[in-house]
């Protein structure tokens, strides 16, 4: 085999590198720098060094809290949920293949246009005077005031959103994956007589491990930012009830200007998703991280 | 005995077609149910008894388009979505088939200077790039939106192409190498022929991606060079007096998405998985 040799700044890599190193890898290190000082728009450069002050802040401040428990409650239900709803949907499908030509470009709308429009679809259909799902709760008396404008419900409602907007991924996922299991141990298991079940648990499912770990990190990579859909329908409320950590770092950035803090605040995010994502990983396979993401 | 259990794999194999048609249904009304509130009289979406027939207008689509602006944030869309596209690809591809091929001095720490970048949330490079394009001047402009989606554009598109690269035999490129080609053309005239699918794969999320990414557009953009899906930000509200204008953006803006989903199916999933689901 041959392999040439490159320097790793070589004509090849350098035009993705420095796009790279100019839009992700020095924002990504000014904001490492202002986590550590007190900043806000009124002093961007007068910003005066005060060490981990920003992140002592941030893990005594009950609303980012408060934010971290939401997006930690948001994956703990909507995750499995969307797991095994795609899972059962996908294996549904691969016994009816002749179906699949126009109910896989249907069931996955909800994950291929815009997040905004998913927020506004559901902002509309729960609307309690006007949204056909929205009176449909009404009449049931659960939440008149609408289910998105309830501090009881707001949150159960993303999370049903969430589940809607991305059970189609899992689904994708695993009936790509089904599709592609080799047929042969599946011949075999039907001329020795084994029952669906069987071959379900014994052949396809083990087939599909490999595929349910990439989807659940996947999924998991995309969830802990969720933002669009909050930020459309409820922009954290009512109270703080549905602020999310993106949100949270949104408006401490965006709408407070407390860059400090703000960088802190997505600092610890960060910190957050690649020590869960890491041990998830390590948990569920040998391979390292970099193999996957 | 045999016969008792062809009826129940009758009755389930029935069941599991109602179950799959509800999933449909459950996925696309929702939707069919907004993208018609664009062709409704206000009076008609704000009926207290949800109409599902009713006279349709066109009044929407000029109030939202011509007179609110969303013409110009349709327009901003594409402009987007095709540079992003482009750049991305223009500067990913060959990057990634360097990793996929050849010996690179700091390779590992390279790739993983390229992976970081991915798991960093929007929100976290959001504010430095809002400094720095306040700085060079381009903050609110479409390049600044631009530059903005390749953070995670450029990157996913490096790692799902490599994936690609992966799978064709070395044996090609050599083989080209000996038949006289340089390294450049084996790369151009023998390889890039053969992963054109993993090309329009990639580049069709990418498209997709820059197309429905709201938060770079909404803080990046301002007011004059945000995106569609930024533009309903502020606007969902349970008073909803915009609605019919909203749906019939919302219809336009999601229309050519499910259209191409539709037609390149077999190139989503690849892409989807980051390379690990070969659909």
């Amino acid at each position: 085999m041959r392999l040439s040799k490159h320097k790793g700044f070589n004509l090849w890599t350098l035009p993705a590198i420095i796009l790279t190193a100019f839009v992700s890898f020095l924002p990504f290190l000014i904001m490492i720098w202002n986590s550590f000082f007190d900043k806000s728009y009124t002093k961007i450069s007068a910003g005066t060094f005060i060490g981990f002050e920003n992140y002592r802040t941030a893990m005594a401040d009950p609303p980012f809290l408060g934010a971290i428990a939401n997006t930690a409650k948001i994956i703990i239900v909507a995750l499995p949920i969307e797991f095994l709803l795609g899972l059962f949907i996908a294996v549904l499908l691969s016994q009816h293949m002749k179906m699949r030509k126009f109910v896989v470009p249907i069931i996955i709308i909800p994950m291929i246009i815009a997040p905004t429009v998913v927020g506004l679809i559901w902002g509309l259909n729960l609307n309690p005077n006007y949204g056909p799902v929205g009176i449909l709760f009404r009449n049931m008396g659960i939440a008149p005031e609408g289910l998105l404008a309830s501090e009881k419900t707001a949150l159960a409602t993303i999370i049903g959103i969430d589940i809607w907007q991305w059970t189609p991924f899992m689904f994708l996922l695993f009936f790509a994956g089904l599709c592609g299991l080799p047929s042969a141990p599946l011949e075999a298991a039907a001329v020795d007589g084994a029952s669906n079940w069987q071959v379900l648990k014994r052949i396809t499912l083990p087939g599909l491990k490999p595929i349910f770990v990439t989807a659940f990190l996947l999924r998991f990579t995309d969830v802990y930012k969720i933002f669009d859909v909050i930020w459309i329908t409820t922009v954290g409320g009512p109270g703080n009830t549905t602020e999310s950590m993106s949100t949270f770092g949104y408006r401490a950035n965006f709408l407070y200007w407390h860059i400090g803090y703000g960088a802190a605040v997505v600092m610890v995010i960060y910190l957050i998703s690649e020590l869960a994502s890491t041990i998830f990983f390590n948990l569920t396979s040998g391979k390292k991280m970099e193999n996957v993401m | 005995m045999v016969k008792k259990k062809t009826n129940i794999g009758r009755v389930w194999g029935v069941i599991a077609i109602v179950i799959i048609i509800v999933a449909c249904l459950i996925s696309l009304v929702p939707y069919l149910w907004t993208a018609l509130s664009g062709f409704k009289f206000r009076t008609d979406i704000l009926s207290t008894t949800p109409k599902i027939f009713f006279t349709p207008t066109l009044d929407n689509f000029p109030e939202a388009f011509i007179h609110s602006g969303f013409g110009k944030f349709l327009k901003n869309s594409v402009v987007v979505a095709v540079c992003t596209t482009v750049l991305c690809m223009l500067v990913g591809v060959p990057c990634s088939y360097a990793f996929s091929r050849f010996y690179i001095a700091g390779k590992k720490q390279l790739y993983f200077f390229f992976l970081t970048t991915r798991m960093a949330p929007g929100v976290a490079v959001a504010l430095p790039l809002y400094l720095i394009f306040a700085k060079i001047g381009i903050l609110g402009s479409i390049p600044a939106v631009i530059l903005a989606h390749c953070t995670f554009i450029a990157s996913f598109v490096i790692y799902v192409m490599r994936t690609f690269f992966d799978d064709i035999p070395r044996e090609l490129d050599n083989a080209a190498l000996v038949d006289g080609y340089s390294e450049w053309g084996a790369f151009w005239h023998v390889i890039v022929p053969i992963v054109t699918p993993g090309i329009a794969s990639t580049a069709l999320l990418s498209f997709i991606f820059s197309w429905n990414e709201m938060m770079f557009a909404l803080i990046l953009g301002g007011a004059n060079a945000k995106t569609l899906p930024a533009a309903f930000t502020g606007l969902v509200t349970p008073h909803g007096t915009f609605w019919g204008q909203l749906c019939a953006a919302a219809f336009v803006v999601t229309l050519p998405i499910i259209i191409l989903a539709t037609f390149l199916q077999k190139y989503l999933i690849r892409g989807l998985s980051m390379g690990a689901v070969k659909g």
